[in-house]
């Protein structure tokens, strides 16, 4: 276990290297200028960049896809997550994502806030409502109470200027950040796009080893 | 008096007393001409406090004069200052005793303490005192009015306007701009660009192309997960395993990163990694 977890420390590609290499001179100047604003994204860089960021994240996400394994197993057709199903895998990987942030972005503390807001409106709605059949009722409270409320006000009619419908447009594509200021929403950006990344990145790899695995057994 | 240093003569020999303006030109002058002595006169000042240091009545004089020359100078400059003049600008400094520097173009913000932020004073020209420290250096300083101020301090650049508005517009301009280049270093290929809304069209595409690639893969996963139940999914490790699962697998994700870190970073990042997935499927 021990060589196991030694093997993973060492990079080996160039990528990598210079990933790393980035990572250490921003690391250092981050704790050298713990003040300056521009620390704040270095920090975060090198915090989505790193390799343990990753391994974190793809352990979370595997015992996440398992519990969707499990659930979609045991519930067959009707299952209570019926508009879900579809996105079962999506809203796991960005819980997982969520989590792993820790709690210090608010994009993160948004994905998880709508997740537990949805568990209790999902199982307080079908207990008071009992004229009408229950799948309708069920579909359309999980349909309308999962999307947040993001304000579809047309951007174009007001006269406010470029830039700023700009990063209106840009609060709204991020999760949490649909009523802040500007310099808020640039900053939440700046973290959510790293976390993407690395979103990206890890659940690319596992895919490719899933499907590896089922073609031919890893070498062991 | 006591110190026998080689300025003392040369000063000591006018009357110690008498530094005011009237006495030492007794022409008539106007009022950029008057700030420009009362500079000189503060520093030759300066130098003789610092000579005569040791002696106590003398000091004393000379700081109650100062005290009376910088209470008319202060209020003099304010109003010099905010006529936008354009002789260089008085140098802030705060008490923790940071460097002078005395031409105008650089623009520097020294924190005070943060409670008087509240109410939301920002002195144009950030007049606090150099502390103790300050005035018994031997440099070229200009004596500024005692008491700290602890409000943001901020040097305006040469010819720009030093209201408080104008100021308050500057400095969230530049927390702005900060955060844009922060956002143009991360994204891929922004760096050309020039011009914020051209900058946040392309973040935006990136942000979008970044969720539909996550969608995709996740489609992926769901089938790799629920399609061929007896092989390749997650459900076949023995749940006794978990533990040594997650180290397998990352072990064998690492040696697969290589080939996908490259495609990442490459500029064509779109076309790459949806020719890569349309590949793997197929």
């Amino acid at each position: 276990m021990a060589s196991l977890i030694s093997d993973i420390e060492p990079p080996t590609s160039t990528t990598t290297d210079l990933v790393r290499r980035k990572k250490r001179s921003s690391v250092s100047s981050a704790a050298s200028s713990s003040t300056t604003a521009g620390s704040v994204s270095s920090e975060s860089h090198a915090r989505w960049r790193s390799e343990k960021q990753q391994r974190i994240y793809s352990a979370k996400l595997i015992q996440a896809l398992q519990q969707v394994r499990l659930n979609s197993s045991a519930a067959t057709s009707s299952s209570p997550t019926a508009q879900k199903r579809g996105k079962a895998v999506r809203e796991a990987a960005d819980r997982a994502l969520a989590v792993s942030a820790r709690g210090r972005t608010l994009w993160s503390r948004a994905i998880l806030a709508n997740r537990i807001k949805l568990k209790f409106r999902k199982q307080k709605r079908p207990r008071t409502r009992t004229k009408i059949p229950p799948m309708t009722t069920v579909v359309n409270s999980s349909n309308r109470s999962r999307k947040r409320r993001v304000s579809v006000l047309r951007l174009n009619k007001k006269n406010i200027p470029d830039v700023n419908r700009k990063v209106r447009v840009l609060g709204r594509l991020v999760p949490g950040c649909g009523k802040q200021s500007v310099p808020v929403i640039l900053e939440e950006a700046t973290d959510y796009i790293q976390a993407l990344e690395m979103q990206v990145r890890a659940m690319n790899s596992l895919v490719q080893l899933l499907s590896s695995y089922g073609s031919a057994p890893p070498p062991i | 008096m006591d110190p026998p240093l080689v300025n003392d003569s040369s000063f000591s020999a006018a009357n110690p007393s008498s530094y005011t303006l009237s006495e030492i030109w007794p022409f008539p002058v106007n009022d950029a001409v008057r700030s420009g002595l009362r500079l000189a006169v503060n520093s030759g000042r300066v130098f003789t406090r610092s000579e005569h240091s040791g002696n106590k009545d003398v000091s004393a004089a000379e700081e109650s004069t100062v005290t009376d020359l910088t209470a008319g100078w202060g209020a003099r400059k304010t109003r010099d200052l905010n006529s936008e003049d354009d002789s260089s600008k008085v140098v802030s400094s705060s008490s923790s005793g940071n460097e002078l520097k005395e031409s105008g173009d650089k623009k520097r913000k020294l924190c005070g303490s943060e409670s008087g932020n509240g109410d939301g004073s920002m002195r144009p020209e950030g007049e606090t005192s150099s502390g103790g420290g300050g005035g018994s250096k031997a440099t070229e300083q200009k004596n500024k009015p005692e008491p700290p101020k602890d409000y943001i301090h901020v040097r305006a650049r040469r010819g720009q306007a030093t209201d408080r508005h104008s100021l308050a517009e500057r400095a969230r301009r530049e927390k702005i701009s900060e955060k844009m280049t922060a956002l143009q270093d991360i994204i891929p290929g922004c760096n050309k660009i020039i011009g914020k809304a051209l900058v946040l069209d392309e973040i935006i595409n990136y942000i979008q192309s970044l969720q539909r690639q996550v969608e995709f893969l996740s489609m992926k996963l769901e089938v790799v997960n629920s399609g061929a139940s007896t092989g390749p999914t997650i459900g076949v490790f023995p749940s006794g395993d978990l533990g040594t699962l997650p180290i397998d697998v990352h072990r064998t994700i690492y040696e697969q990163q290589e080939a996908n870190e490259t495609r990442v970073s490459q500029p064509e990042w779109l076309h790459m990694q949806v020719d890569g997935n349309y590949n793997r499927t197929t």
